[in-house]
């Protein structure tokens, strides 16, 4: 195992001055399920083209399996691309296009068909191989699309928003199918969404982008639960933001003021001064509620009342004013005993309660 | 599409008998209106054809009988068959000239970004805009000044020039509307610009420039103008017919401009087909 594709201090500005993609580094071990994670207009997809040839940066490097592949051509590189269009051919076959690949590469007719049957046998496709692409589903569409993509055996599949020209049900199934097929193959996946679920689902290590820069690089777990940005904490799932001042730094835990309170949280590895601007973000459904006078040793508390309550079947989630002004999201897992009037009222005081390992905290990027 | 349906379905119900008689007279109206554009449009062409298959040599009604002489005539008379060649010759290398130079224009427009591109695609719609008269003096003037005998070589390169501006816009419109995710995809899958080119480019645009060849070869077959100003000795079809036009219209006439309106027609019908290909998503 080793990184198959490397990409070393990349710079690429659009005609206008947009700078798209901003002094990005990125390794990508081989076997790995890497999204690019950020919202449209964060530099996501021109890193995949620029990975794929399409584009080439005004600065920095890229290597493929330890070749440096910055000058070459798209059609020099062992990397094949899903778009998001599916970019079929119109003009051919379904098994024309899944073909074509290894047409170019001069392999022998009878070799291509051999290759192509079974290609297309491995999507369940096998029986639609003389369609036109137009006479196809958008699922069919994609799976063609795909198989086109996988026939050469590429080093890298890169994956341009692969699901997000499908509906709804049918994007859930072929997470699940893409997830499988990655598995099978062995291959390395490169895939570039907005969509934070997809990228949570699929894989295994995500990337979060934020204006042409990798805010923050991890696995799915990683990233929910240790954000190292509000960018970040908010843009995977929901958090609650709090603000804070380091009052004291131990070996174990820090201790911060929050208003009146002082809140412990478990130390991350970053290193903080007394006094230092700090951000803790706690997930909604990470925190408990307690009613009336009962307490928590161990938990840090925080008071404050009942604002509103939104009831969601499954959960519930219940907003409360804090005494320092903030508002305070919990989410409540509903048992199958729970009656929607056992919900909290408007109105009504309660504590939230937060275990000291659930509180993530980096330095507050606002006070810097 | 349903829901329209019903609302339809409910209004109607609540229609007074004079709505209806109204609404009937309404649409009754809008039919008359359309066969007198049709009329207007296909009276004239209707005549034509007619009286190129009437059995006098006068132009007045009543008709008097059923004939093919005119067209035997149109056979024999090598004048008009000469011309007929020299209008052919004129609109196969006109047309050829212009794809030649139009169809990498309608790529450079396409695909390349440079300095001045609004102007350079303006310029050369204009032509449309101008009048054949103004290309045909111009390119005279042009001529003169070089020293270029006129000619049919002449008459190709001002039908060639003229053209141009229908050429740029249907292929660019075409090429517009192709994704260029699909050159991605095939130069991912290994295909170098050539076998691109070749592959998926121009399969995917051969029927906008075969459709394209057509209309300019039909125009360039009826085209007088500019004609006018750039032939040397030698005459296209329509210039034939408008000289023996002056010593008054004859059957005969009537007969070419029948085979000439077939001809047109079918081009027409085939181009517009191929133009309007189904879009295939």
């Amino acid at each position: 195992m080793g990184s198959i594709i490397q990409l070393d201090r990349l710079r690429k500005t659009f005609p206008g001055g947009v700078v798209a993609v901003d002094d990005v580094s990125l390794d990508i071990e081989e076997g790995e399920y890497v999204t690019l994670l950020g919202p449209s207009g964060c530099g996501k997809t021109t890193v995949l083209r620029t990975v794929a040839g399409f584009e080439s940066p005004d600065a920095g490097s890229i290597y493929l399996a330890g070749q440096n592949v910055t000058e070459l051509p798209p059609y020099r590189r062992q990397v094949n691309m899903v778009f998001q269009d599916y970019a079929l051919f119109p003009h051919m076959t379904v098994s024309q296009n899944v073909g074509y690949g290894l047409r170019i590469a001069g392999m022998p007719k009878a070799e291509i068909a051999d290759k192509v049957r079974k290609a297309l046998d491995l999507v369940e496709m096998s029986d639609k191989g003389e369609r036109q692409p137009h006479e196809l589903s958008g699922g069919e569409r994609q799976r063609v699309a795909l198989t086109r993509a996988i026939i050469r055996e590429p080093q890298v599949l890169l994956l341009d928003e692969p699901l997000s020209a499908l509906d709804a049900n049918l994007r859930e199934a072929m997470r699940v199918e893409l997830r499988h097929l990655h598995q099978r193959l062995g291959l390395t996946f490169v895939m570039v969404t907005h969509d934070q679920t997809e990228a949570l689902v699929m894989s295994d290590r995500v990337v979060v982008m934020e204006a042409g820069r990798v805010a923050q690089s991890g696995t799915p777990a990683e990233l929910y639960d240790h954000p190292s940005s509000t960018y970040v904490a908010s843009f995977i799932g929901t958090s609650n933001v709090l603000r804070g001042h380091v009052a004291a730094s131990g070996a174990k835990d820090i201790t911060i003021n929050y208003g009146a309170d002082h809140l412990k949280a478990v130390r991350n590895g970053a290193a903080y001064a007394d006094g230092d601007a700090i951000c803790m973000t706690i997930r909604p459904e990470k925190a408990r509620l307690l009613a009336g006078k009962k307490s928590d040793a161990k938990a840090n508390l925080l008071k404050g009342t009942v604002g509103e309550t939104l009831f969601h079947g499954n959960s519930a989630r219940v907003t409360v004013d804090l005494a320092s002004g903030d508002t305070f999201m919990v989410d409540l897992m509903l048992p199958n005993t729970a009656a929607q009037s056992d919900l909290p009222v408007r109105g009504t005081a309660v504590t939230v309660a937060v275990d000291p390992a659930n509180v993530n905290t980096f330095a507050d990027e606002a006070a810097r | 599409m349903a829901v329209v349906e019903n609302i339809d379905a409910v209004s109607g119900s609540k229609l007074t008998l004079a709505d209806r008689i109204s609404e009937r007279g309404g649409s009754g109206f809008l039919v008359t209106l359309a066969c007198c554009v049709l009329a207007f449009l296909y009276l004239p062409i209707a005549v034509l054809v007619v009286f190129s298959f009437n059995d006098s040599r006068t132009l007045t009604l009543p008709l008097t009988g059923f004939t093919l002489d005119w067209y035997e005539k149109v056979a024999n008379n090598t004048d008009l068959l000469n011309a007929i060649g020299n209008s052919i010759y004129v609109a196969t290398f006109a047309v050829l000239v212009t794809l030649v130079i139009g169809i990498p224009a309608a790529f450079a427009l396409d695909r390349l970004n440079f300095p001045g591109k609004t102007v350079f695609r303006r310029m050369i719609l204009m032509p449309i805009a101008l009048p054949g008269v103004i290309t045909g003096i111009s390119m005279l003037n042009l001529f003169r000044i070089m020293g270029i005998n006129l000619s049919l070589e002449t008459v190709i390169l001002g039908h060639a020039t003229a053209l141009l501006a229908v050429t740029v816009t249907q292929i660019f419109a075409r090429l517009q509307r192709l994704p260029r995710s699909m050159e991605e995809a095939s130069a991912d899958l290994g295909a170098n610009p050539i076998q691109t080119f070749f592959f998926v480019t121009l399969p995917n645009i051969k029927a906008a420039i075969v459709g394209t060849a057509l209309i300019c070869f039909t125009l360039s077959f009826d085209e007088i103008p500019v004609t006018f100003f750039l032939t040397g000795r030698e005459n296209t079809l329509p210039m034939y017919i408008w000289s023996t036009l002056r010593r008054g219209i004859t059957p005969e006439i009537n007969a070419v401009g029948t085979l000439i309106i077939l001809v047109s027609l079918v081009l027409i019908v085939i181009s517009v087909w191929l133009l309007h290909e189904p879009e295939r998503k």
